[in-house]
């Protein structure tokens, strides 16, 4: 087995963790991928998003999301905050460029009003990060924003 | 949260040490959090007047409904009289029959409670409209005004068209600016943050349809400024280029995340700096009908039945303009006309404003009518909230919104198709994205 490798980035909000990697390549639109948390009252995290060739139909309840940034509608914002009351949000959001600001007005919103776990959040983690971890990878976070990647057995 | 740094003034800090209450201190709070994290140095004064997002009132909404019942308890207000987005509902233009309203008015169970909250805090009566920028609407900032939007594709038009400036902001905090009156300076409110990192150089036989352009824009540039090139003549020949910049616009933010465009010797920015507005190190980006054709027919199909006949046409998201809604309402009947019929064989679902309805059937009496007497309907709600509503998927939908296609299962289609699904109520076979 490879070993780990490590990135480091700029921490917005870090608590220690570890969990599998959802990894998606192109701009992730939080709201496309659960408009039915928003409209129908689901408790389901799996990815709605079917422009979404990477994570569509994958479940993001406790996985550790990597994404370049976020794209879409300004509902966003309430989903974050959604996810986060309904206990069914990623653990952590791994970006590997600067966060967006659409992502941090929800971000912000759900670590500070929402009512259940925050989000651990990390940015500029570099292009080699994104292009480093896959689906199902093991990731570590440890307080200090280091985010260290353990490849799954393919 | 890490911190930068963000220079207060003492009126600012007072708020932010609890000297207006405590309501006051947690928005203030969370303006300089989200401000701190996105780098701004200072907050700026807002002009014109907000415009907010949110307008649904599902359980998962409730969360912000409960915020904003807070600051409105707290007696608070915006700094100037705002609007927000179209509700879900529009059950006198859009009746989808009595179990169907039965499960929206249950999935929209706060509603009454949102607009009682929203008229505490200042809203305009009525001013429900994801384009209230346009004129019939009313909330239209200046070139040059600070302003702190919601909902992508009335920020991107207020920057690109308006040359106001806002930035990306997301639900929550488009209240939470509104009742400060300020907002964190950063991103596209400075004149750095509006300089473009791709021209886009479109080569193209004819100017094609704006949401599949604005897609292709939105998919490479994804938050970055782009500068279009190779339109301006095209643009400037239509009737409604405001219609076009709008739909052109409202693609690039849902399918990719852009707050601001400029159009070569069109927009308001690259009429006055022109190719200045280029970055050093700018990225170039060729788009030609090849592109657009591949992008159109990448799109999946989310029928079960792939072939089934669709149930209603869906034609606007964001809202019309007066000249769109005049423009389909005619097209529609010249094709009604031409295959000497009636009535329509697949119900078309014009929406725009109140306003903009208003204005139409004032300026064509005639015309309004027999919209009507054909089974055109024209509606003022949320389409793809519609049809996000549980127990509505069912409703098998096509549309000419490229936002709808990102948000729902609907399948988009160029105009001359869903002319044609109008009058007859068949799919076609998947046609040329190079159709008007």
């Amino acid at each position: 087995m490879p070993s780990p490798t490590q990135y480091s980035g700029r921490v917005i909000l870090a608590q220690p963790g570890a969990g599998e990697a959802a990894v998606s390549h192109s701009g992730f639109n939080a709201t496309a991928s659960f408009m039915d948390v928003l409209f129908s009252g689901s408790h389901s995290a799996v990815c709605q998003d079917h422009d979404n060739k990477d994570l569509f139909g994958v479940d993001l309840e406790n996985k550790i999301l990597c994404i370049p940034q976020t794209i879409g509608s300004s509902a966003a914002a309430t989903i974050w905050t959604v996810i986060v009351e309904r206990g069914i949000a990623p653990q952590a959001v791994l970006f590997s460029g600067p966060i967006d600001s659409v992502a941090a007005c929800g971000l912000v919103l759900a670590n500070n009003w929402a009512k259940g776990d925050p989000i651990t959040c990390i940015d500029q983690l570099g292009d080699d990060f994104l292009a480093a971890v896959h689906n199902g990878d093991r990731i570590e976070i440890t307080e200090d924003g280091t985010v260290r990647v353990e490849a799954a057995d393919r | 949260m890490k911190e930068t740094a963000l220079k207060l003034t003492q009126e600012e800090q007072d708020i932010l040490d609890g000297g207006q209450g405590e309501a006051m201190r947690k928005v203030m709070n969370t303006v300089v959090m989200y401000g701190k994290l996105m780098g701004a140095t200072r907050l700026v004064d807002l002009q014109a007047a907000p415009h907010l997002a949110l307008s649904w009132s599902t359980d998962g909404f409730y969360p912000f409904i409960k915020i904003f019942k807070e600051l409105a308890d707290a007696g608070l207000k915006t700094y100037a009289p705002f609007t927000s987005n179209p509700k879900a509902m529009d059950h006198e233009n859009l009746n989808p029959g009595e179990e169907k309203i039965t499960l929206m008015n249950l999935a929209h169970s706060h509603d009454e409670l949102l607009t009682e909250i929203y008229e505490k805090l200042g809203m305009v009566k009525n001013a429900w409209s994801c384009a209230s920028f346009l004129p019939e609407v009313g909330n239209t900032p200046e070139y040059g005004d600070n302003i702190s939007w919601t909902e992508s594709s009335a920020i991107v038009f207020a920057n690109s068209v308006l040359g106001a400036r806002t930035n990306r902001n997301s639900m929550g905090i488009d209240m939470m600016t509104a009742v400060l009156g300020k907002a964190p300076y950063f991103g596209l409110m400075t004149d750095e943050g509006r300089k473009a990192t791709w021209l886009m150089d479109c080569r193209l036989s004819k100017l094609p349809h704006p949401q599949l352009l604005g897609a292709a824009i939105g998919l490479k540039a994804v938050e970055d400024v782009p500068y279009i090139i190779g339109l301006d003549e095209m643009i400037s020949g239509l009737d409604d280029p405001i219609g076009y910049l709008k739909d052109l616009g409202t693609a690039t933010a849902s399918n990719g995340a852009v707050g601001l465009f400029h159009v070569e010797n069109t927009t308001p920015e690259a009429r006055e700096y022109g190719r200045e507005l280029l970055a050093e190190g700018f990225e170039t980006y060729v788009i030609d009908d090849e592109v657009l054709e591949k992008l159109y027919n990448s799109y999946p199909v989310m029928w079960p039945d792939p072939d089934a006949r669709p149930k209603r046409v869906f034609i606007g998201c964001p809202h019309n303009t007066l000249p769109q809604l005049k423009w389909w309402s005619q097209r529609i009947l010249q094709g009604l006309d031409a295959a000497g019929q009636d009535t329509v064989n697949c119900p078309p679902y014009i929406f725009v404003s109140d306003a903009v309805k208003n204005q139409f059937s004032m300026e064509n009496p005639e015309l309004f009518s027999k919209v009507e007497q054909a089974g055109i309907h024209i509606a003022r709600n949320c389409p793809v909230v519609y049809m996000s509503t549980p127990g509505y998927d069912d409703e098998l939908i096509v549309t000419n919104s490229n936002k709808t296609r990102v948000y729902s299962k609907s399948r988009f289609y160029m105009d001359d198709d869903l002319v044609q699904i109008i009058l007859t109520g068949d799919l076609p076979d998947k046609a040329p994205a190079q159709q008007s």
